[in-house]
């Protein structure tokens, strides 16, 4: 590993995400193989507990490839894309992230030339784009062609993008860029390709374009309803509103929307697995502010008085309140929460 | 800032082109506070052509599927060779 990292080569980590993919993972697997001959490359299968068998399969690929090269990194159910991607990173040791589909609709012989393109131009991105010519789509019938034409012009309008295929999930990431971009998206399904692309323009991450074609095999059993529609424009919306601007920050302490999201999930799970349930005092529950500036005697007699079952403070404050219950001899059981 | 910060003050700009050509007189006043809705209308005619031009030009490529079958035939093969299950022809 050392030898390669002197000697500059770059390694790839491949992104696949699978439920059902049985057949499909086989197939892509012998295609990558194929088209990625001299390549440094690893392929990671992100399986959300397929019924079909597609793990039985991906066991038998590594009987014939290695298991050095092919990773199978499973989940026991359906859990989202956006988390397949971080689930597959936190395994990859590549320094750049290819993602996508295990559907066959982005051939893997297109890699190449998302890596030619990558280190040509010293690209922190490279994405797929279905519609410049050169690319292409094959299976869409005139309706579908509308509502994709009718959503790229909606967004080249309102997004000013800097790319052309906002919603293509077939792209090359430096791997450090990936990880910046999941820590700061929100969205799921496919506007989550598109916030993706979206934050990392407007972040001034060097973004680079090749041509792909798409064979969609798998269009004339999902229809593009309403709901998909309505999807879009709440997506749009959102990313026409929304900023890079850090939700909390306190000196040096910063954390983005998501992360505060993440948090908040995080200690209302402590919260319940402590008991605290709704009808006690905190939101859904009653939340009861303590001012800090009380003495310590104001504070005791306030605590015992309302019955708290609960009591949250910043780091600053612990050593107070434990001298506090100690001293008035509050019952308590201590749980520390970042 | 957000994004639709910037498409306002777009608009904003626009605004106050239109209330320079008003003060300049270059419209009859009668007729002035149509200019945006004529500005609106043809924005959404343009909206609307580059729907029509793209749909028109959308790239297609027929070939791909059938080398793609192609590709599929010669993976099975290999893969079956093998050992991998490929299920039945």
């Amino acid at each position: 590993m050392n030898d390669r990292r002197s000697k500059g080569i770059d390694k790839y980590s491949l992104i696949i995400p699978t439920y059902n993919e049985r057949l499909n993972i086989a197939l892509i697997v012998y295609l990558v193989f194929k088209h990625l001959k001299d390549v440094d490359f690893e392929v990671i299968i992100v399986d959300d507990g397929s019924p079909d068998g597609t793990q039985d399969v991906v066991k038998q690929l590594q009987d014939v490839y290695g298991e050095d090269r092919i990773l199978l990194r499973a989940r026991p159910r359906k859990m989202g894309l956006g988390t397949a991607y971080a689930h597959g990173l936190k395994h990859a040791s590549g320094d750049f992230i290819v993602i996508m589909d295990a559907d066959l609709s982005h051939h893997p012989k297109y890699l190449p030339s998302f890596i030619k393109r990558q280190n040509e131009t010293s690209a922190n991105i490279v994405t797929g784009t279905r519609y410049v010519k050169g690319g292409g789509v094959h299976g869409w019938n005139l309706m579908r062609k509308l509502t994709s034409r009718g959503a790229n012009v909606l967004a080249q309008t309102f997004l000013w993008p800097g790319v052309s295929d906002l919603t293509g999930s077939f792209r090359l990431y430096r791997k450090s860029v990936l990880e910046d971009l999941i820590n700061s998206c929100v969205s799921k399904g496919y506007v989550f390709q598109m916030e993706m692309i979206v934050r990392a323009s407007r972040k001034g991450y060097h973004i680079e374009e090749v041509p792909i074609t798409f064979v969609d095999r798998v269009f004339g059993s999902s229809k593009l309803g309403g709901s998909e529609i309505v999807e879009y424009l709440k997506g749009l919306v959102y990313l026409l509103l929304t900023t890079d601007r850090a939700s909390v920050v306190y000196g040096d302490i910063e954390f983005t929307w998501k992360e505060t999201r993440d948090r908040c999930i995080r200690l209302a799970s402590s919260l319940h697995t402590l008991g605290i349930l709704p009808g006690d005092m905190m939101a859904g529950a009653v939340l009861c502010m303590l001012n800090i500036r009380l003495d310590l005697a104001a504070v005791a007699v306030i605590l015992s008085h309302s019955e708290a079952k609960f009591i949250s403070m910043d780091d600053q404050f612990a050593g107070i309140v434990s001298r506090l219950l100690n001293h008035f001899q509050i019952g308590g059981r201590e749980d520390s929460h970042s | 800032m957000k994004h639709i910060i910037k498409i306002l003050s777009l608009l904003m700009a626009v605004f106050a082109v239109w209330v320079g050509l008003l003060q300049i007189s270059v419209v009859p006043r009668d007729q002035s506070w149509l200019l945006p809705v004529y500005l609106t209308i043809s924005l959404g005619c343009y909206g609307l052509f580059m729907v029509g031009i793209g749909l028109m030009q959308f790239p297609t490529c027929p070939h791909e599927a059938v080398l793609l079958q192609q590709d599929i035939t010669e993976a099975k093969e290999f893969l079956k060779q093998r050992g991998v299950d490929v299920g039945p022809d």
